[in-house]
């Protein structure tokens, strides 16, 4: 088996490269998606261009203008770039004062040093402490909410890119001039890494973007325009999945909230009043609720509904009460006028035996309804379910 | 600097392979367009299989692999390619033509001797993909201009485009030199540029496909910003947004009216029947409330069972008209869910515009106490405010 040609390997690295940059810079032009995101990618690709001259291989290629040292700088800062863009792009909190850090440092060392072995290895130790940054920053921004095995594919390619940097920083500290720094065709393996590495991390930053766009769509697909609340829907999928788990042992209670006398507001003062209205009091309901966890969900009108996981129907009235207690103590006010708002609450326990959580609901209605006939502004629970437990 | 041939060809595959991994991927892990996403992940091996075939030919392979196998291989990638096109609009794949074109060449080939002059069988293949990568051009920009205007369709087609001027290059090269054409692993300098072309092309080829995917996320977004899901009427902020423009209108003349619908007894529907057969009653509405409409005519949902329709340059007479005909419409719909026929009606508020009107909101809220009036009166009819 003959030896693959380093040189063809890079230079089609290269190419791919500069394709990636062009890609990512319609992305953010023409298409609007991510476009800050897009635009930091795009410029860390197009400065892979000139690191990767700094193989022996492409020395011919090597313009006289890229003096001693700055294909190493491009590289430290083609890593920044793909750090920070992984942070835009999964839309974590915007920090960029370590990444700056870390390059000041580096580029002080490189210009600064001694040697062009001291230049190399910074670089090597640089870029691989960037790459494992934006490998931390990529498995932070999955969260829990994606299968862990998603996570760990998408993370293996920056996770590799760090590795075959730092292993190749250390190997210039520990020997000088490692081997296959000397010639060519040996590195022909190192080639295939890169090339590896540089496709796989571009596919994995595009998966990223559309799981961005997907996650858009099932958020307009499933819940409610105006509120953010789940709908109806929604609500029906969400029920179905506490139903498995309730046959599984697992206890659930469903809360019906209905606004008091709404009509008066949305009649007396105009839609936008009541819109606002229907606002305050989600933000009020939710705060009552456990992040992550339990969800509210729209039914309709100023119907609402909550949905507690694992939750038995004595701490279901608990947080019931305390959600009516927090609404009655707000104050909204609409164009300086203080409006008094309050809501019913009916709540019901979920049961293994009832098919896709109708029954809880229309048990709760019923509680609902009996809420409303006793004057409005309280919590009525499910009897039957007490004289079980 | 030289390249190396067979260097390039192994990494070119070696892409394919990658473009092909990630493409089933994207297709089983995010259910983004599975269709699509196997038939290109499908493409994308059978291209890498055709290079990798050819690169063995004169080498360890049988020939009739290296020969008649690598050059099948090559043409049934395009045939993935181009039926993968209309998948993408979710329209059924586009097989014939290439399937057609498979099976003569496969013939053909069978047919002529493998000899050290490969240019006829070079005509069969590379005539086949041409004729495949152009097919593909034309039906991409037939689907884009349904959803975008021409120039991005352009736009979008046009790496389609050079992968086509890419694959007519060695037809053209061994109509015109037939002397000249070799194997691909033959490193003559005309198999050298158009290998670095072969690996743009394949890049283009994953990108375009990709943008056109991503193309339909955009536009699925776009319209789900402004759409209710369910019913696909405008969504309510929509349905303001409009409302608000026909009412700036209003100072320079032209009219317009506001009908606003409450589907009558719904929650005994709803509570009947079940909340699946009530939103297969909005549905149904509000496909023959549109069937009822004018183009320029917009139809919104407000909320619950609640819509609205702005008829713009609209008298009152002619309002009354469209609403006593949408009346009708419901009343004679036949609605029936498992089987269970369940009668429908509407309550309708007319509302014309006028200049005394504050804001459109004023001009609904004239048609909502309209509607409210037209349920009082015992429902199933329409009232002016």
């Amino acid at each position: 088996m003959l030896p693959f040609d380093a040189t063809t390997l890079l230079l089609v690295n290269a190419v791919f490269n500069g394709f990636a940059a062009l890609v990512w810079a319609l992305l953010a032009g023409v298409f609007r998606i991510a476009p800050i995101a897009s635009g930091l990618l795009a410029g860390a690709h197009l400065l892979t261009l000139p690191a990767l001259l700094r193989s022996q291989c492409l020395a011919p290629l090597r313009p006289a203008l890229l003096g001693p040292g700055l294909p190493e700088l491009a590289g430290v800062l083609a890593s920044a770039l793909l750090c920070l863009g992984v942070r835009r792009l999964l839309r974590l909190r915007w920090r960029w004062l370590d990444v700056l850090a870390l390059c000041a440092l580096a580029a002080a060392l490189i210009l600064l040093g001694p040697s062009a072995l001291v230049a190399s290895a910074v670089a090597a130790l640089a870029m691989g402490l960037l790459a494992a940054l934006a490998c931390r920053d990529l498995l932070v921004g999955m969260g829990p909410q994606h299968k862990p095995w998603i996570s760990a594919l998408l993370a293996l390619p920056l996770l590799g890119l760090a590795a075959v940097s730092l292993l190749r920083g250390l190997s210039w500290v520990w020997w000088g001039a490692p081997p296959w720094a000397s010639g060519c065709g040996a590195s022909s393996w190192l080639a295939w890494v890169w090339l590896l590495l540089s496709l796989s991390i571009t596919l994995v930053l595009l998966t990223l973007v559309l799981r961005r766009l997907i996650a858009r769509i099932e958020q307009l697909t499933l819940t409610d325009p105006l509120t953010g609340a789940l709908n109806r829907r929604a609500v029906a999928r969400r029920l179905q999945e506490l139903q498995s788990q309730a046959q599984r042992g697992h206890a659930y209670s469903v809360l019906l909230i209905d606004i008091d006398h709404f009509k008066r507001i949305n009649d007396g003062m105009g839609h936008a009043a009541g819109d606002a209205a229907l606002l305050h009091v989600v933000g009020q309901l939710r705060a009552g609720l456990r992040a992550g966890l339990d969800d509210l969900g729209r039914l309709g009108g100023e119907e609402f509904c909550a949905l507690l996981p694992q939750t038995g129907l004595a701490t279901a009235a608990l947080v019931a009460e305390r959600m009516r207690q927090r609404l009655q103590d707000s104050a909204f006010h609409w164009q300086g006028v203080p409006l008094h708002l309050t809501a019913s609450f009916g709540a019901a326990l979920g049961r293994p035996e009832d098919g896709g959580g109708e029954a809880a609901l229309a048990l709760a209605d019923v509680q609902l309804y009996r809420a409303k006939a006793q004057g409005r502004n309280r919590v009525c629970v499910d009897r039957l379910a007490d004289e079980l437990s | 600097m030289t390249t190396d041939t067979r260097s390039l060809l192994a990494a070119i595959v070696f892409i394919f392979c990658a473009a092909a991994l990630v493409w089933w991927l994207l297709g089983l892990a995010l259910r983004l367009a599975p269709r699509v996403s196997a038939l290109l992940g499908l493409a994308n091996l059978l291209l890498a299989a055709a290079l990798q075939t050819d690169a063995l030919r004169g080498g360890g392979a049988p020939d009739w692999m290296a020969n008649w196998g690598s050059d099948l291989l090559g043409v049934a990638g395009f045939v993935a390619l181009r039926a993968s096109v209309p998948v993408v609009d979710e329209r059924p794949p586009a097989w014939r033509l290439g399937l057609a074109l498979l099976l003569v060449a496969g013939a053909l080939l069978a047919w002529l001797p493998y000899g050290p002059q490969p240019h006829r069988q070079l005509i069969i293949v590379y005539g086949c993909i041409s004729l495949l990568a152009a097919a593909s051009c034309i039906d991409a920009l037939r689907l884009l201009r349904r959803h975008v205007r021409l120039g991005l369709a352009l736009g979008l087609v046009l790496p389609l485009l050079l992968v086509t001027a890419v694959v007519t290059l060695p037809l053209g090269q061994a109509l015109l030199w037939p002397a000249q054409s070799a194997a691909l692993s033959v490193g003559t300098d005309f198999n050298t540029a158009w290998l670095w072309l072969a690996l743009l092309m394949c890049l283009l080829m994953n990108t375009t496909m990709a943008f056109l995917v991503l193309t339909r996320l955009v536009l699925r977004i776009q319209r789900l910003t402004r759409h209710d899901p369910l019913t696909d009427a405008l969504n309510r902020r929509a349905f303001s947004e409009a409302l608000e423009s026909a009412h700036a209108r209003l100072q320079r003349g032209p009219a317009y009216a506001v009908l606003l619908l409450d589907l009558d007894r719904f929650k005994a529907l709803n509570d009947g029947l079940g909340h699946a057969a009530g939103d297969a009653a909005l549905c149904q509405a509000a496909a023959a409330l549109r069937a009822g409409l004018r183009a320029s005519d917009v139809l919104g949902r407000l909320g619950g069972e609640e819509f609205g329709v702005l008829l713009p340059l609209t008298d009152g007479p002619a309002a009354l008209r469209v609403a006593e005909r949408l009346r009708a419409r419901l009343e004679t719909l036949l609605f029936e869910w498992r089987g269970r026929p369940w009668p429908l009606s509407v309550s309708i508020g007319m509302a014309l515009a006028a200049s005394e009107d504050e804001s459109a909101e004023a001009v609904l809220q004239r048609a909502d106490r309209a509607m409210y009036a037209a349920k009082a009166a015992g429902r199933n009819c329409v009232r002016e405010a």
